[in-house]
């Protein structure tokens, strides 16, 4: 090959770079008109003309003045800014909130979440209750029947006919041991599951299976999906088809995802209102809240409380507030660190952690109040336990703990950590769980790059050292933190000191409170690692309470029983409720019909959501 | 010559072979879990897990994960993204585009900037123009790029406005998503949206390049021949855009080749700090979320198209100058 | 007897010489005014991160809620962060932590380049040819995918001194363990341009240990190119640092770095705290420059060719 040859191949090679990297730039101009104006308009047309007695194709192009309206009623839109991108939209195997806010949009269940917190008919008819006896309980023989009556007249947004089969279809592909779901529990306590009719599903579970309304939240359907133990790998997962009031028409990852109105919603064509509903991915929440000031998005998803003071008040813009289900708190290692995944903490306690003194101490020198009106602008409350929000708290009364220092220091002492050597930082002497000596040094672990946590954290190791408690942080990525028992995570081990993060619970406060406060529930490698008691906290009257609640339907009894151990938890403090955190998001002031539900995405009503002038 | 293409391209086979061993054992040895991000939700149970840990083979000892791994790739199946489930080469076929399209024109624009001025600077050596541009580019060289970056959009999209209120370019996104979507969005819209990442990527590279313009403009300018060419009476702008640049370029070329790694870091910041949805902002996600397979296929990549334009580099380098030889 | 006798001979005249080396490159340095002005201003800053943290009177680390967000006034010249904390006290303390970074990761560079680059210069041939392709390959990856990497592996080791004061010590390691490169090369050409010069085969005949030559001969005649190398390095490494923790995977707070100090710069930029992203970058940018400069001026300085 001569050079020049060569230097020709060259520039072909880098030039077939350039237009891979052009290709996507389709050059076809659309121009939305918003006035009636007068533009130029070149086509091409082609008639017949009779010519001479005979017929003639002829084509010409012709330039014309036409005048153009805009179109009446101009498209109606929402563009929804969302800090994180889903990563995939099927329900059963995505683990984001992100993705929820999209198919919230697309996909329904057969029951809901209200705004209010109770459960809501969706694609049934009714919700299944004890009450209007979809529900029956055979005491003797354990077996627990829910029965729903589908909606009539339900299309898919491909125009299939929704029926019973699509949610058994949904049991299958969740049961399907190679579908890959990403949580079985519930449906695996399902006996028996039937379509009497088309529209009748009837489920069966035994034993009996206290948060059962919590099931069949999304309905996949059969025809537009594949086998289940194909689930991973489904076209569906990145475009689903659904009941709802949107459909999907494009998804540039890392940028948007567009959805339009579902022409086959079952209230159309009334609803939904809103034409077109963009989903843009911006890379912080930051982002968004300068797009809703300069009118870029229309709803900024999933504010923080110290954000709030930001956008109140700003022309255009409303904040949306209520009590969130997610509270901040502090995990307090009750068994030592240094062994791995004790089943014993009862006889290896924490050095500093496993006297209940020195617990009660650091939530005495916590000043919650001072937390929540500084960092969170008041915008949130103060924690007192799990069951702040929701039904299973009901009637329970629970006191925030006081900031009390005096107090604290007094525990600290009787506990026999004193400050002896003079250095500020009290050490055993005459402690019960660590040797004589012992400085009181304790590591407080979260997530890297959350500011607020970050800011908790500085705040929480004053009000500790105040106390003579030295506290010091070492942050981990949350992929770290919230590893897995066969990645060694030291969470999940035990081989923590303080932890702070946010959980929140489900609608049904069961399997939380139980994961969280049953002794079963300790991490250890007889268990595989499972459960979620990370503080290995053990009261055998917490473990019979717990056990009493899952065993019954009766609301009241579960709801004092819960009460019950959450005094208990408030005794023993193995873990401390900083704050409840509240549900925030914006939106343009122009949007109307939306109502903010900490219960379900923030899109559960998109159907009602429409652009005022 | 196509015998020594052939060579270059077979000692490329085991260098990629290397480099793959070298990051997926870093990768392995990371710390951080898939199965981490099951732990939002409260309903799942251990059994939950140990069916996706196994499904994910996380449990495998390390020298299996990379034999499954390579025989994988070699098929041309560079693993399932664990996050999105999709194919990583669907992944990263989704944001290069986007990539190259950003750093292509960055370089294409840093070359039209960095060359006049270094040629002027060489020519006019220890003129005003030439202390004045020697300290911009050493400016150049010496900002932050992600800091550059933020004040690009703390000037033009957040203190300038448009006469509608809007920032004056925008600082984020591909396109009006109010007015467009992926195949109707114009030219125009895109090239606006384009100003601010391109500029920040640019800044990376125009003052190293006018410094290695300017200086081996000037190593080229004091060689014999051209003075040849001159005392031979042709024009001094033929003498410096003909001769004298044609042998400067060559350096040139291999430092736009070498340089490469360093654009597509500068690539990382931008796409993180203007939304773009490219490769880099992929790598970061994916770091975040501990995705080892998307990793080490964005770091093969990325390896790939180094190794390529390293080979593209040195082919032109010896086609230019004639003193190299192939063999 | 012989050898020690040249040795000492040697060692005499090599400080004569020295002395007059540096007074000379001193002379030389001195012409150079940007490289002078970016000295001083080098000085003044490490005066600033060693004094300021002492003489201040705010804490680095300590909050202070009621004066969080306050823009920059005569009592906070750079304002207070989203803690309340001053920027400034901060800034200087968090100079001092990006400064060492950047000495320390250099030093390890230093430390690699030279050892791989003395080996493959002067043993040639197949030793040079594997340590050259390996630096070639490392050259070859595209270095901040690789830093990242790198940082993640190290979160996972624990090993209590490598994770202490945000990581510092994890972050300088992968800093000098991916900056060796371009040292190395520098210091293989140096050698197989020198291995042949009189001086070595004269050390060589008289018996010297190759450790010896290598140490004693030919590294000091290496060190020209390396001491320019290395000070550019420096100010690549500062900025490596601060691109790090931007993106959250440098230093961890509290301990501040001008990184990560502009790790939210863009959050608290758009909430309006312009501030908050200004300075920190404002002094990465003017210490980058001033060493930059400095390493300019003593390329000047020390290359014979590049006179006046």
């Amino acid at each position: 090959m001569s050079q020049k040859q060569f230097v020709r191949l060259a520039l072909l090679l880098v030039g077939l770079f350039i237009l891979a990297a052009c290709q996507p730039q389709t050059v076809e101009v659309t121009r939305v008109v918003t006035e009636t104006e007068q533009v130029e308009v070149t086509r091409v047309v082609t008639e017949t003309v009779t010519e001479q007695g005979e017929q003639v194709e002829v084509t010409r192009v012709v330039t014309e003045e036409v005048e153009v309206t805009a179109v009446p009623a101009a498209q109606q839109e929402v563009i929804f800014a969302l800090y994180q991108e889903p990563q995939i939209l099927n329900p059963y195997i995505a683990t984001q909130t992100a993705s929820g806010e999209v198919n919230g949009a697309m996909i329904e269940g057969l029951v809901g979440a209200s705004a209010e917190g109770d459960y809501i008919p969706v694609l049934a008819q009714e919700v299944p209750s004890l009450a209007n006896g979809l529900v029956t309980y055979d005491e003797a023989a354990d077996v627990l029947t829910v029965t729903y009556n589908l909606k009539e007249g339900v299309m898919w947004s491909d125009g299939a006919p929704f029926t019973c089969d699509d949610v058994l279809f949904t049991y299958e592909a969740i049961m399907d041991p190679e579908s890959g779901a990403v949580s079985t529990s519930g449906y695996d306590q399902i006996t028996n599951m039937e379509c009497s009719d088309e529209l009748t599903a009837v489920v069966t579970y035994s034993p009996f299976y206290a948060p059962f309304t919590g099931l069949f939240g999304s309905i996949m359907p059969r025809h537009a999906t594949g086998a289940p133990a194909e689930m991973q790998r489904w076209p569906y997962n990145w475009h689903p088809i659904g009941t709802g009031p949107f459909k999907m028409t494009e998804w540039v990852p890392g940028d948007h995802i567009t959805l339009v109105k579902n022409e086959n919603y079952r209230e159309a064509p009334e609803k939904p209102y809103l034409d077109r509903l963009v989903i843009r991915i911006t890379p912080s929440r930051e982002v968004g809240m300068a797009l809703i000031q300069t009118g870029e998005v229309d709803f900024v998803w999933d504010l923080i409380e110290a954000v709030v003071p930001d956008l109140e008040g700003k022309p255009g813009v409303a904040v949306h507030i209520t009590p969130g289900i997610g509270t901040e708190r502090l995990l307090l290692n009750m068994a030592d660190p240094t062994i791995d995944a004790t089943d014993d903490p009862a006889n290896n306690p924490h050095p500093l952690l496993g006297d209940v003194r020195v617990r009660q101490a650091i939530e005495a020198a916590i000043n919650k109040d001072e937390i929540n009106d500084v960092l969170l602008f008041g915008a949130a409350s103060v924690g007192t336990g799990e069951l702040n929000i929701g039904w299973g708290g009901a009637g329970c009364e629970l006191t925030p703990s006081t900031f009390d220092p005096e107090a604290a220091m007094a525990l600290l002492d009787e506990a026999g950590f004193t400050d002896a050597d003079g250095d500020g930082i009290r050490e055993c002497n005459g402690c019960e769980t660590a040797a004589a000596g012992t400085p009181m040094r304790l590591k407080i672990q979260t997530t890297t790059g959350n500011q607020l946590r970050e800011q908790a954290e500085q705040l929480i190791i004053e009000y500790l050292a105040d106390v003579g408690i030295d506290m010091f942080i070492e942050n981990v990525p949350s992929a770290e933190l919230f590893g897995s028992w066969a990645s060694g995570a030291f969470r999940k081990h035990g081989m923590y000191d303080v932890l702070m993060y946010t959980t929140s619970p489900g609608i049904d406060p069961h399997s939380f409170m139980f994961d969280f406060f049953h002794s079963s529930r300790m991490p250890l490698e007889a268990n595989e690692g499972s459960g979620t008691n990370y503080m290995r906290y053990l009261n055998a009257d917490n473990d019979a309470a717990l056990e009493a609640a899952g065993a019954t339907p009766d609301i009241p009894t579960r709801q004092q029983l819960y009460c019950q151990v959450m005094q208990q938890v408030q005794q023993d403090v193995p873990m401390i409720y900083l704050y409840n955190r509240a549900e925030i998001h914006a939106t343009s002031d122009k949007l109307t019909g939306y109502q903010i539900n900490t219960w379900d995405n923030q899109t559960w009503d998109s159907e009602n959501w429409q652009m005022s002038e | 010559m196509t015998r020594y293409i052939i060579r270059r391209l077979l000692q490329l086979i085991p260098i990629m072979f290397l480099i793959s061993m070298i990051v997926f054992v870093l990768l392995q040895l990371a710390p951080g879990d898939p199965a981490a991000a099951l732990e939002d939700n409260p309903n799942l149970t251990a059994e939950d897990r140990a069916r996706f840990e196994e499904r994910l083979g996380l449990n495998d000892p390390l020298h299996i994960k990379y034999l499954k791994w390579l025989g994988n790739t070699l098929q041309g199946n560079w693993g399932i993204s664990v996050a999105t489930k999709r194919p990583v080469l669907d992944e990263i076929g989704s944001r290069l585009p986007n990539t190259l399209r950003l750093m292509i024109t960055a370089q294409v624009i840093t070359l039209l900037i960095a060359i006049p001025i270094g040629i002027v600077s060489a020519v006019k050596q220890y003129s005003l123009f030439d202390h004045v541009s020697t300290t911009f580019a050493f400016m150049g060289q010496s900002i932050p790029v992600f800091w550059f970056g933020l004040m690009l959009i703390m000037i033009f999209s957040m203190t300038l406005k448009t006469a509608d209120g809007g920032p004056l370019l925008p600082g984020g996104g591909m396109y009006d998503l109010r007015l467009y979507d992926e195949a109707t969005a114009p030219f125009a819209d895109r090239l606006r949206h384009m100003i601010l990442p391109v500029a920040m990527l640019a800044m990376l590279g125009v003052g190293t390049y006018t410094r290695y313009t300017r200086g081996s403009m000037l190593e080229v300018l004091r060689q014999d021949y051209l003075r040849t060419a001159r005392a031979k009476g042709q024009k001094e702008r033929r003498v410096v855009l003909i001769h004298a640049l044609k042998n400067a370029a060559i350096p040139i070329i291999t430092i736009l080749a070498l340089d490469l790694p360093s654009v597509f870091g500068g690539a990382v910041f931008t796409e993180t700090i203007f939304s773009w949805p490219g490769m880099g902002r992929l790598f970061i996600d994916a770091a975040n979320r501990s995705d080892y397979d998307l990793l080490m296929g964005i770091v093969l990549m990325n390896a790939m198209l180094i190794l390529i334009f390293n080979l593209i580099a040195d082919v032109l380098y010896a086609v230019l100058d004639p003193r190299v030889r192939f063999d | 007897m012989t050898t020690n006798v040249t040795y000492l001979a040697d060692q005499e005249a090599a400080e004569r010489d020295e002395e007059t080396m540096l007074q000379l490159v001193w002379r030389q340095f001195r012409k150079h005014k940007m490289a002078v002005l970016g000295m001083t201003v080098l000085l003044l800053l490490i005066v600033g991160v060693v004094v300021g943290p002492i003489v201040t009177p705010y804490d680095i680390e300590r909050s202070s809620l009621r004066e969080r967000y306050q823009p920059p006034s005569l009592v906070h010249p750079f304002g207070t962060d989203d803690l309340g904390r001053d920027m400034l006290t901060r800034i200087l303390a968090g100079g001092r932590i990006s400064l060492n970074i950047g000495f320390m990761s250099m030093v390890v560079a230093l430390a690699i380049g030279v050892t791989v680059g003395s080996v493959a210069g002067f043993y040639g041939g197949k030793v040079d040819n594997i340590l050259m392709r390996f630096t070639d390959i490392m050259l070859t990856l595209p270095r901040l995918f690789l830093l990242i990497i790198m940082v993640l592996l190290l979160r996972g080791i624990n090993w209590p001194y490598l994770q202490e004061s945000g990581g510092i010590v994890a972050i300088i390691l992968v800093l000098g363990v991916l900056s060796w490169m371009s040292i190395a090369r520098l210091v293989r050409g140096a050698f197989l341009s020198l291995r042949q010069m009189e001086f070595v085969e004269a050390a060589r005949s008289l018996g010297l240990s190759n450790r010896r030559i290598i140490v004693r001969h030919i590294l000091p005649n290496a060190v020209t190119p390396v001491i320019v190398a290395a000070t550019l390095g420096m100010a690549r490494a500062i900025i490596s640092e601060s691109g790090l923790s931007f993106l959250g995977f440098g230093v961890q707070p509290p301990t501040p770095t001008w990184g990560n100090m502009l790790s939210n710069a863009q959050q608290e930029m758009l909430r309006g705290h312009m501030w908050m992203a200004i300075f920190p970058g404002l002094m990465i940018f003017i210490t980058v420059i001033a060493i930059n400069y400095i390493g300019d001026g003593l390329r000047d300085a020390l290359d014979p060719r590049h006179v006046g």
